[in-house]
């Protein structure tokens, strides 16, 4: 079982090290900035004050006041590029872990050793899961010790609830792409289907919040339970955020687990 | 207890039915070749050997297990070699052999395998040419000494030097009691490896046969030389199905089965010459073909 575990992270490798490194490099230079900002935040708050309402809602924008740490990097950071990155990452490992061995022909080399499909695909899950929480932990918590290196304040808890969530939905992606990786036979068409499932829902989200009798559509977005002003600014944990993410990830890594069971591997 | 026993088995894609309710059996320590036109339905009865595909019907036992039931334990005991090997392009074909040894936990034979092959295991085998990947390959079917090897067309692009030492290794593995199951186009490499054939046309078994059984066919060309004319009716002989002219009154036919009744008809006539050849083991699979 390790072997299959190891193998997955030593192929990702490159990948994991890029991931992790952006992701470091973003705090590094919005700790950068901060400093900077704070000191020029009256004039910018007249510059967004300028911007529409429904522009700043859509993007989630509800405080202009960049006096926190939190607010700023729920803004720049953990509203949007830290989803994106997330997405891309786990769309990736979930694609290379099935689909693109089916279509190179080397689930041929897997599949001919004994061992069953459950636990290949147990093993390919559980390593991308492990590599999801180092990446979550790392992009997040990293804030503490660059804050303190700027000598920036910070709410510790703060990034350990937005490292929760953020875990969740990023494994909520995970098992959505994974179930299409299950289901595809190739890698362009795994890539193209999470991409607009991730698409259509920050749609939903940005209409939700323009058009008001639309309201309900944020309920079909992931991005909605995974609200950076909620949790990072003010700390707050939902539980429907919590519910909705594991009844995602159980919904879909159980269908994963029986069509891979099911299905032809090689055509 | 045959090894391979494979009854009534069918694989159907949508309306394409790509092996049609085919038997047969497969005994211990035998090689057993595979025949068949391309899109026969040899590759997808091999991928049903290994549970890569589940069949539409029928069964398969492999020593005495269910293919689909117990895959995971039989395939402790099978080699596989696939028609197209498919490789790691970033992993060595060390890393491909430490990967098996890993996964398998059983004995391992790769380094001897290595040396009889001439192959270099620290390569990237993004860089192998297409005979080392089937060299690879090779070393990967066989290296845990299996009881059964499951080989899809074994000596794909290797050159004809290491075509023989395939042969070698495959005739020894079969003397430690490995049976050998292989898909093959090459009737000469099937001539000289298999003791029994069985050939699949169109997702059906058309035949199951020991190879001495067929060469001894009684199937015939029969070159004749007729002084004078003659009248080409008298050749509509059941089992005469070809009938050509060659020029100057030499006839060509092509005898199934006895020869009798042709050699009746022509003793009507004055026979200048005649020559009767029995057909060779590739006129024999064209007809299985055909």
């Amino acid at each position: 079982m390790a072997t299959l575990i190891i193998k997955l992270i030593k192929d990702k490798r490159v990948s994991i090290i890029i991931y992790c490194a952006a992701a470091v490099f973003l705090v590094w230079m919005y700790m950068a900035m901060y400093p900077a900002i704070q000191l020029k935040m009256t004039a910018m708050n007249d510059v967004f004050q300028s911007y529409p309402e429904g522009l700043m809602k859509a993007f989630g924008i509800e405080q202009l006041v960049f006096d926190h740490l939190e607010n700023f990097l729920a803004m720049e950071q953990f509203g949007i590029i830290w989803p994106v990155m997330v997405i891309c990452f786990m769309a990736g490992l979930a694609s290379y872990s099935i689909a693109k061995e089916i279509e190179s022909g080397t689930a041929e080399v897997l599949l001919a050793r004994p061992i069953s499909r459950l636990k290949v695909l147990g093993c390919r899950y559980l390593a991308a899961v492990l590599i999801l929480l180092a990446f979550t932990l790392l992009s997040t918590l990293i804030v503490a010790p660059m804050a303190a290196a700027y000598n920036i304040d910070y709410v510790f808890a703060s990034y350990v609830k937005t490292a929760m969530v953020g875990f969740l939905f990023g494994w909520a992606f995970y098992s959505a792409s994974i179930m299409f990786s299950a289901m595809f036979s190739e890698k362009s068409k795994v890539a193209m289907s999470i991409g607009g499932v991730a698409v259509v829902m920050y749609i939903f989200k940005i209409v939700a919040s323009l058009v008001e009798h639309l309201g309900w559509m944020k309920y079909l977005s992931f991005f909605y339970y995974f609200d950076a002003n909620e949790v990072l600014v003010r700390g707050n944990i939902q539980a429907l955020s919590i519910i909705v993410f594991i009844g995602v990830i159980i919904l879909c890594s159980a269908t994963t687990a029986w069509y891979f069971q099911k299905r032809d591997i090689a055509v | 207890m045959p090894a391979i026993e494979v009854n009534n088995l069918s694989k159907h894609f949508g309306h394409t039915r790509a092996v049609d309710g085919i038997s047969f059996s497969v005994e211990k320590g035998e090689i057993f070749g595979f025949l068949g036109p391309n899109g026969a339905g040899k590759t997808t009865t091999i991928r049903c050997f290994m549970d890569f595909i589940r069949p539409t019907g029928g069964s398969i036992t492999i020593l005495g297990k269910d293919a689909q039931k117990d895959s995971v334990e039989l395939k402790k005991h099978i080699g596989f070699l696939s028609g197209y090997v498919h490789l790691y392009d970033k992993w060595t074909g060390q890393d491909h052999i430490d990967f098996i040894k890993a996964l398998n936990g059983t004995s391992d034979s790769s380094p001897a395998l290595i040396k009889r092959l001439d192959f270099n295991p620290e390569l990237k085998t993004k860089q192998l040419s297409s005979g080392n990947r089937q060299k690879l390959g090779i070393i990967m079917a066989l290296m845990t000494e299996p009881e059964i090897l499951i080989m899809d067309e074994p000596t794909n692009a290797l050159d004809p030097l290491l075509q023989r030492e395939v042969y070698t290794l495959l005739q020894e593995e079969q003397q430690k009691g490995t049976t050998i199951f292989m898909s093959s186009h090459n009737l000469a490499e099937v001539d000289h490896v298999c003791s029994r054939v069985g050939v699949i046309r169109q997702g059906k078994m058309v035949a199951v046969e020991k190879i001495s059984d067929m060469k001894h066919k009684r199937i015939y060309t029969v070159r004749v030389a007729i002084t004078g004319a003659y009248n080409s009716a008298d050749f509509k002989i059941p089992g005469v199905e070809n009938e050509t002219t060659n020029g100057g009154g030499e006839l060509i036919l092509h005898v199934k089965g006895d020869l009798d009744p042709l050699i009746k008809k022509l003793a009507k006539y004055t026979v200048h010459e005649i020559e009767i050849e029995h057909a060779t083991l590739e006129d024999i699979f064209m007809e299985f073909y055909q």
